[in-house]
This record gives structure tokens, C-alpha cells and sequence, in this order.
């Protein structure tokens, strides 16, 4: 394999006359092999559901077991009774709450906290310990799943993945669940299982993928393929910088992080077609086949065969060590797109659904969750599986409490984060305890003098933790549940 | 989603507007600001804007090709606010480049399949692979049309050294794919840079006719300027007013216009973002765009007629909906109301289905829809301790939804509601899809009377009366020269752009509401022409 590239590599030089910068090859030919040898590797996933726990009016939570303790295929509720083959493998945390202007004596919005009943103000507590500010959507500071990945995925072709599901342009602002820091995604989240696949695998070269006669047709013409496309960004990074040299400081600082974002492409074609497999990578490393095209339908996008595409990729991705981070945004969080069958949109169902359906919605969620560690305990590395060395978070977008303040029904309003429940499934190698049905002790109290029960940042905190990290706050929530670490 | 400039007044006084040291709405009695004396605009605070999905895709078609095939979902979604190139919400994404790359390797692959595309390309014969004149003759001509500006010497050696690839593969094509690939993902094509041709003392930047040329076209067209325009450009005839006025009226004269200002105004008026859940929807989208094309070009001229048509273009689907008459072409014609409540964009299912949720309609959100996108008043959010998610609940059984609003009107809700919900409920008789009804769906008991106000300006009955209220408004005048500005600009406006707002809307009010008046009077100003760094 390397024959030709460096062949390749050469006649580049030769024909363009000056050398065509061709960065980090030869460092990244064995970079990320010393590196797995030397620390255990690790992983780490965020999924998001827009759902709550429980409906309107409704006092039955789908989530959470009615006894604290070893979780029992008897225990599980309805929305996660799938999960009984995974008993072993996932806990629930439940009884979390993100604090809520006007209630437990809060007279401003609190630190991590929200106005309540608001659903489009809790991602940014939820996923980044931050208060929303003023009118925003997003996250208010860095998402976990970020953090982590700065740690766990230096050396891998991908920092982090970031995937969604629901396709629904109706509410784009939702879109986003990875943040590197106040209002800045990570990146466009893709929904498109095709290109997601291109990213990934358009131009990698699984290992050893040569018979002994050496490399096929086809391994020379993706070799030959990645190389232009080389040319093409080098092309673009030379020219600009011509450009960015007139440029006014506001916007050459725009170019600059657009080139960045250039830049990391061209570094991950040239990782991507080394051919040199991370020690990371797994037996099971392939090149999964390519995804049809989803063509844009009407409500309903398909995004049952899109989230099991999905899943199945950051499996993959895993295998091959391509990355170690991912985020799944199952559903925004104001899901407004219908499932098949179902008479109204996911977000509705919460408010007004039959019970059925909106149970059907949730599983639906929690199938994804069910796959991804049925996929990952199908890895084995070592003498265990890759699901031994994840942390897999799904966390809920509301719980089930009394935020709605709406007469009768404040006791059991959809979109309140009082109730919370998550699943975090895997064993962060051996630091996460599983198979267990956690409700963390109350911390500290609030302004009335009740006692505050524990921000869902902590599971977060406790899942980064685990995987390695030594953080103690996630924005403005500080400490892990300790219940919940080995 | 940058708000910040709006102050949002809760309770006492539930309307904001744009600057909070002047009082009442321009048109209203108390308004200090004075549309007679707005000062001297000032120069806009712009950066560099990113293209949207949409001009990318335009601008990819119009550069090589319409039958170019691009793969509009390798790009991510522009959020609308209610326009989809708001620079703040711009970022920098691995996911965008990596799109754009995609579609840009499609789409040079195919047009090397292509000897006419190909040929008009080159402009050149190649002789062979390294045939360097008509390389860099192509490298030149595509960079000027894919940059919108002549390239840079350092920027054409770096295209110009792919030749390699010619030469390595004996192929002229080879090479120059890599040239158009390489443009067709620049940042220079991406990004609307405005580096000027001269700054002054104080930071102003004066634009150079490319850059003017860039303005022009993707306001108008949402496209990249085509080689005429570039010309003219290049001849300096667009940094005068004459050159640019006849340019800017050249555009408007072009069919691509009228799509882009269909899809502007889709957007401003937000059926957009209309699920297309029901199949009835893109009949409703056609008939708003045809009314757009009607009201903007084809009518007589005055832009109220968007809100007082008397006639509107409907398959007979749509037809059957609303109980009109059938169209004489049953794919879709123009048919006359018969009743006189219908007129204009207001009896649009596109529009009445706005805020809608659970197939019933919301008269809170349709009033806050009529305050804030025809009159660009602006509503403060409801207080922390209310779920604006759902409606009123009942408090009594069987109450009809008049009476579930009721709530509205009583104790701190009646503060903001009181200006909101009577507009909803003048329109309480056309149901989500624009059908009439004369009670509550299934509640035969429940009678609607359709009587509504606007107030603080007057009382209306239906969709004709309330086109016909707002549309004479000054404060409407001056919104539709806001909504344009604010696209044009491609951010949420600021205090300091208030004087070039109402300079816009007098010139529109003043001329018969024509909107090609507004689009002259807009690239004819100094601003036009100029820019002032962001921070």
C-alpha cells in the first residue's frame, strides 16, 4: 500500500514544480497505534430524545422502576422493557431535576436552571450545565460529549461524530445537540445515513485490505481518488491564503475558521487512506456498505431505518477506531415529525396522544439506545467487549413533575424537568455501575429550604468521569453521582 | 435569533419596537421618530456572509450548468429567522465544507462528461494535456465568474499548478475538474467578502463594482452575478447610480427574480416552513407564489394587492378546499372570489394555517403573526410561569374556545392579549386550511361572529377587511421596507438602521407602493455601495 502513495506523493512534487504540502502524513502513519498501547481505550456516546418521561394529566412514567436497586426484566417499565436482554449493562437514573424560575423559591432564572414549562430553554442546562442566554436555543458552553472527545479522540481521523435522526426541517434551531462552547455547534449535525457513510468511509481504506498480490483495482482508484481530492483543498488553503492576507480582522477571522475546518478535512483523508490500522481498531473493522439515498418526504422521513443506519455507523466507526465520541440527537427538542401509523407529531403526543402511541414514540427512542449497546457488546477487544469501555448517555429532554403551573394539570405537565430520568449503559472500563436503578441522594437545598434534588449535568460529570476525564463542574453543575461510579 | 435590540415589553405596553427612546410605531399618531425626518442612513455594520443552501445551489446550477446535478441535502439546513442568511447564525462546520466538496466533485465530474458544458467552460480548444495557455485562459475566466472577481496572482498559480494532474494523466480534464472543483468549494465562492477598494479614516469601506455586482444579484436573484453583470463591473458602470438602477432593473426583469422574491417572501411570511404533511400544501404554496408574481410584477403595480387581490390561482383541489368555484384548467388558474370576506394573501391556506396545531387554529398566534410580520411590531414572550405551548384549558365543561380565551382578557394576560387575540379572532372563520366555518369544528353550538380589531387602528371582519386595514397602514409601508432591508443585510437590524428603513418605506409609500421602487430607491442609496466592519 505504501508504494504507491509514495510514488504518488513524489510525482506531486516533481510535476507541480514546488513540493505540494502534503501535512501529517508520515506523522500519522504511527501515531495513533503508540497511542492505543499506551492508555486503555475508551469511549463515549450522548443520545437525546425531545420526549418526556411521562404525558400530560398522565401519572404514569414510562422510565422509571418503581423500587431504587438491582434492576429485574420485572422492574423495567414500559419504555425500556426491550432492554431486558441488557440488564446487566445499563443503569437508570431517576429523580433529577433542572431547577425552574418560580418554583422551590427561585426569583430569577437559577444557575444550570430554566423559566419553566419552557421545553426550548432546557437543552443548554441539560447538555451543557448552563442557564440559556436571553432568547437563544443552543447551548450556553460546551457539551460533554465535546469535552470528552478533546481527550479521548486526539489521535483518531474524527474528534467526534455528530449524527441526528430526526430530519424535520421545521425547527431547525433544535438541531444541534454538540457544542464547543456558547452558541458554536461542533459541527452541522448529519441526518443522512449516505453521507455520513461518505464521510466515513468514501475515502478509508480498511486494514489489510490487499490479497498478497497487492493492492485491487479499486483500492487504487479510492488511493487515487483521496489524492485529488488532496489537491483540490491544498489548492484552496494556498489561494485563500492570498485571501485572508486582505482581508479585515473580523473577517479574516471568519476564514480562518472556515480553513481550520479545511484543514482537519484534509488531515483526515490523508489518516483516513494510510491504511495503517489503530491498534483500536477491532476484528470486526470493515467497510460497511454504502446506504441507499433518503429522499426528503413529507412529515415522516424515515428515521426508523435512519437511526439504525446511524447507530450501525458509529458502531463501525468505533470498530475501526475512526473516532470515539459520537452524539445521536434522536428527536429535536421539539419533535414535530409524525412515526408511521401514529395519527399526531412526536412533541404532540406528549400533550394530547393516546398513550399508546406516545409509549410506541418512546420505545422507539429507546430502540436506539437498545441497539447501540447490542451492537457494541457484539465488538469484542481484549478479553471483553467495547461496551465494556463505553459510557452510552440517553438523556431525556423532560422529565415528568409540576412545572406546567397550569391549574389541575401542574402536577403532571410534559414538559417539566422535574422527574428526570437518564439511561447510561456500558462500563467505561469498570467505572460505571451497572444493571442498576439509581436515585441519587438530594445535594444542598433550594431558596424555599426544600431539599435539591440532583441536575442532570451530574449524570453527565459522572459519565465523563468515568471514561477519564477529572472535571468536577459541567458549566455551573458541580459533582458527579457518586452512586453511580465504580 | 439576536433580539437583543429589541426591547420586549411585558404587560403594560406589550409592543416593543426597534428603538426604545422613540415612542409609539411609525404611522401611529404618537410616533416621535417622524418618517419626514429620518436622518441620514447610516452605512450598514455587515461582515462576510456565507452562502445560504439555496444560493449555493443556484449559484453551482448558473456557473455551470442547470442541469448540473447537485445534491441539495449534502448541505446543511439554514435556519430561517424568519430568513435563512442570518449571518449570526453562520458557523464554521467541517460537515459544510465537506458538503460543498461533495457537491462540487459531483458536479465537476459530470460537466468533463459533457463536451457542450465543457467547451462553454474552457472558452478554449485545449491542444493537448499541457496546453498552458488555454489552462490558464480557463483558470481566469471560471475564477472571475466563480469569485465574482478577478482572481489574484497567487490565487491563479495555485489553480493554474493542477495542470499537473493534466499532464500526469494525459488528460487536459483531469486537471482542470480539479480547477473547477477547487473554485466551486472556495471560500471566496462561499463567502460574500467585501474587502472594498478604499477604507476611510473612520473605518468605512467604499465596494468595489464586483462587489457591488455581488449585491445586486444575490438580493435580487439569490444567484451569482452572470458574465453581463460582471462586465459591467468591470467597466466601473456600476459604482454610478444610473449603471447600477438600470442593472438592478435588468435583474428584476429576469425570470430567476421572480422565483428568488417569491422565496424571500415565503420566507418573511413564513409558509416556508409549511409541513408538507398534506398534500393540499404545495397547491397552497403555488397559489401564495402565484399571487406574489401577480401583486410584484403581472398587476397593476401596487403591492397592496397582495393583500386586497381579488382573484387567486388555485388547482382544483385547492379549489374544492376552499369552496371556490373550479379553475378552467384544473393543474390550476385564476379564479374570482365570490365572496367578498377572501382577498388577497390573508385567504391563503399557506398563511391561515400559521400557528395552527392539532388541525385547530390559534387566534393568539395568528394576532402575534399579523403584529409582528405585517406590522414588524414585536411581541414580548409570555411571562416564565405560563405554558405557551398549549392553549387556554377550560375551566368550565363544554366551554366553547371563545370562552377558553376569555382567560386571555383577564388579570396580567390582558395586557399583551388584549392587542393580540381580537386580531386572531377576526379570522376565527377560516380554519386551518382556509376553509370557511361559522362555529367551532364539530361544536355546531359554538357559534364564530368573525368579528376582530386591530387594535389601537380598527375593527375588520374576516381576511379581505384585514388585508385591507393593514395594508393601508404606514406602519405596513415601513415593514415591508424592514423585511427587505433586513434580508439584504442578512442579520437583525439596529437601532442605526432605522433611518434607512423609513427613507426605504416613505420612498415605497410615496410611489404607489411599487416594489420595484423599494429595490431602486434600496441599491441607489449610498449605503448601497458601502459597509462598515462588525466586531
Amino acid at each position: 500500500m505504501r508504494t504507491p502513495k509514495l510514488g504518488r506523493r513524489t510525482f506531486l512534487r516533481g510535476a507541480g514544480g514546488a513540493a505540494l504540502a502534503l501535512p501529517f502524513l508520515e506523522v500519522m502513519l504511527d501515531g495513533p497505534k503508540a497511542q492505543a498501547l499506551a492508555t486503555g481505550v475508551k469511549r463515549y456516546v450522548v443520545m437525546t430524545s425531545g420526549q418526556s418521561a411521562g404525558q400530560d394529566n398522565q401519572a404514569t412514567n414510562y422510565f422509571q422502576p418503581d423500587t431504587v436497586g438491582a434492576l429485574t426484566a420485572a422492574s423495567l417499565k414500559p419504555a425500556v422493557a426491550e432492554l431486558s436482554d441488557l440488564l446487566a449493562d445499563f443503569s437508570i437514573v431517576s429523580g433529577l431535576r433542572i431547577p425552574s424560575l418560580g418554583l422551590d423559591g427561585y426569583t430569577s432564572v437559577p444557575l444550570a436552571g430554566k423559566v419553566a414549562a419552557t421545553h426550548d430553554k432546557t437543552l443548554s442546562p441539560l447538555l451543557a450545565g448552563k442557564a440559556v442566554a436571553g432568547d437563544s436555543y443552543s447551548a450556553n458552553g460546551a457539551t460533554s460529549d465535546y469535552l470528552v472527545s478533546q481527550m479521548l479522540s486526539a489521535t483518531t481521523p474524527y474528534k467526534q461524530l455528530v449524527y441526528r435522526v430526526q430530519l424535520d426541517e421545521f425547527n431547525g434551531h433544535y438541531a444541534e445537540i454538540s457544542y464547543s462552547a456558547a452558541d458554536k455547534p461542533v459541527n452541522n449535525s448529519l441526518a443522512d445515513p449516505a453521507l455520513a457513510w461518505q464521510a466515513l468511509f468514501g475515502s478509508f481504506t480498511p486494514p489489510a485490505p490487499m490479497g498478497p498480490s497487492g493492492p485491487s483495482a479499486a483500492d487504487l482508484a479510492l488511493m487515487k481518488k483521496n489524492m485529488r481530492r488532496r489537491s483540490v483543498l491544498d489548492a484552496i488553503l494556498k489561494s485563500a491564503a492570498d485571501l485572508s492576507g486582505r482581508l479585515g480582522v473580523p473577517d479574516r477571522q471568519r476564514l480562518s475558521d472556515h480553513l481550520d475546518q479545511v484543514r482537519t478535512l484534509e488531515q483526515r483523508i490523508a489518516q483516513l487512506s494510510t491504511a495503517a490500522p489503530s491498534m483500536a481498531s477491532t476484528a470486526q473493522c470493515g467497510k460497511p456498505a454504502q446506504p441507499g439515498t433518503f429522499v426528503k418526504g413529507t412529515s415522516y422521513n424515515d428515521e426508523i431505518a435512519r437511526g439504525q443506519l446511524l447507530v450501525d455507523l458509529i458502531t463501525m466507526a468505533f470498530a475501526c477506531d475512526l473516532t470515539r465520541v459520537a452524539s445521536l440527537l434522536i428527536s429535536f427538542s421539539m419533535p414535530m415529525f409524525r412515526l408511521p401509523t401514529h395519527a399526531i407529531d412526536i412533541h404532540e403526543e406528549s400533550h394530547s396522544g393516546t398513550a399508546p402511541d406516545f409509549l410506541a414514540s418512546q420505545k422507539w427512542h429507546v430502540s436506539l439506545f437498545g441497539r447501540l449497546l447490542r451492537n457494541l457488546k457484539g465488538l469484542s477487544e481484549g478479553g471483553g467487549t467495547v461496551l465494556d469501555s463505553t459510557a452510552v448517555v440517553f438523556a431525556l429532554e423532560a422529565g415528568h413533575g409540576r412545572d406546567g403551573m397550569q391549574g389541575p394539570s401542574s402536577s403532571l405537565a410534559a414538559h417539566s424537568t422535574d422527574n428526570m430520568v437518564m439511561l447510561v449503559g456500558g462500563g467505561a472500563g469498570g467505572r460505571l455501575k451497572r444493571g442498576q436503578h439509581i436515585r441519587p441522594a438530594a445535594s444542598g437545598t433550594n431558596p424555599d429550604g426544600s431539599a435539591k434534588p440532583r441536575h442532570p449535568a451530574s449524570v453527565f460529570i459522572s459519565a465523563m468521569n468515568a471514561v477519564g476525564m477529572t472535571n468536577t463542574t459541567l458549566g455551573d453543575v458541580s459533582g458527579a453521582v457518586a452512586e453511580l461510579l465504580i | 435569533m439576536n433580539r437583543l435590540l429589541v426591547p420586549a415589553l411585558l404587560l403594560c405596553g406589550c409592543l416593543g419596537k426597534v428603538d426604545p427612546t422613540v415612542t409609539g410605531q411609525p404611522g401611529d399618531p404618537s410616533w416621535t421618530g417622524g418618517p419626514d425626518q429620518p436622518g441620514a442612513p447610516s452605512t450598514a455594520v455587515l461582515g462576510a456572509r456565507r452562502l445560504t443552501r439555496a444560493e449555493y445551489v443556484q449559484t453551482v446550477r448558473d456557473l455551470v450548468d442547470a442541469q448540473a446535478p447537485v445534491t441539495v441535502e449534502a448541505l446543511a439546513i439554514d435556519e430561517g429567522v424568519p430568513f435563512d442568511n442570518d449571518i449570526t447564525m453562520q458557523h464554521a462546520s467541517e460537515v459544510l465544507i465537506d458538503g460543498a466538496d461533495t457537491i462540487a466533485e459531483q458536479v465537476a465530474v459530470w460537466a468533463m462528461t459533457q463536451p457542450a458544458v465543457k467547451a462553454r467552460l474552457y472558452g478554449c480548444t485545449p491542444s493537448g494535456p499541457s496546453d498552458a495557455t488555454c489552462f490558464a485562459s480557463f483558470v481566469d475566466r471560471m475564477g472571475r465568474r466563480a469569485l465574482r472577481r478577478p482572481l489574484t496572482d497567487p490565487e491563479r498559480q495555485a489553480f493554474i499548478a493542477l495542470q499537473s494532474e493534466s499532464i500526469a494523466d494525459a488528460s487536459f480534464d483531469s486537471g482542470a475538474e480539479l480547477v473547477l472543483r477547487a473554485l466551486l468549494s472556495h471560500p471566496g465562492l462561499l463567502f460574500r467578502f467585501e474587502n472594498g477598494v478604499a477604507k476611510s479614516s473612520d473605518g468605512e469601506i467604499t465596494l468595489s463594482g464586483y462587489e457591488i455586482a455581488t449585491r445586486l444579484s444575490y438580493l435580487l436573484l439569490g444567484s451569482t452575478p452572470d458574465d453581463a453583470l460582471l462586465d459591467a463591473a468591470e467597466r466601473g458602470e456600476l459604482v454610478g447610480l444610473t449603471g447600477r438602477v438600470a442593472a438592478a432593473d435588468r435583474l428584476v426583469a429576469d425570470p430567476k427574480a421572480r422565483a428568488h422574491l417569491q422565496r424571500f417572501h415565503s420566507m418573511w411570511l413564513g409558509y416556508s416552513k409549511l409541513s408538507d404533511t398534506d398534500p393540499l400544501n404545495a397547491s397552497m404554496r403555488k397559489e401564495s407564489d402565484a399571487l406574489v408574481g401577480y401583486a410584484l410584477f403581472d398587476g397593476p403595480g401596487d403591492y397592496a394587492e397582495l393583500f386586497r387581490s381579488d382573484k387567486t390561482f388555485v388547482d382544483s383541489a385547492l379549489a374544492a378546499n376552499y369552496g371556490l368555484p373550479a379553475p378552467a384548467k384544473a393543474a390550476g388558474d385564476w379564479v374570482t372570489y365570490p365572496d367578498p370576506q377572501r382577498r388577497g394573501i390573508l385567504s391563503h391556506g399557506a398563511v391561515l394555517a400559521y400557528g395552527a396545531k392539532n388541525g385547530d387554529t390559534s387566534p393568539t398566534r395568528r394576532g402575534i403573526y399579523v403584529r409582528t410580520r405585517l406590522l414588524c411590531q414585536t411581541i414580548g414572550p409570555p411571562p416564565p410561569n405560563v405554558n405557551a405551548d398549549k392553549g387556554p384549558v377550560a375551566t368550565t365543561p363544554n366551554a366553547c374556545k371563545s370562552e377558553r380565551y376569555q382567560q386571555h382578557a383577564a388579570g396580567t394576560c390582558a395586557g399583551c392579549h388584549a392587542a393580540i387575540d381580537p386580531i386572531g379572532f377576526g379570522l376565527e372563520q377560516f380554519d386551518s386550511l382556509g376553509r370557511f366555518r361559522s362555529h367551532d369544528d364539530g361544536r355546531p353550538e359554538c357559534a364564530l361572529d368573525g368579528k376582530g380589531e386591530v387594535t389601537g387602528t380598527g375593527t375588520f371582519s374576516g381576511p379581505a377587511e384585514l388585508g385591507a386595514l393593514v395594508s393601508g397602514q404606514v406602519a405596513f409601508e415601513n415593514c415591508v421596507a424592514e423585511k427587505l432591508y433586513t434580508y439584504t443585510t442578512g442579520r437583525t437590524l439596529r437601532t442605526e438602521d432605522r433611518a434607512m428603513v423609513l427613507k426605504l418605506g416613505a420612498a415605497f409609500g410615496k410611489d404607489g407602493r411599487r416594489f420595484t421602487t423599494l429595490v431602486r430607491e434600496l441599491v441607489s442609496d449610498y449605503t448601497f455601495t458601502h459597509r462598515r466592519e462588525d466586531q
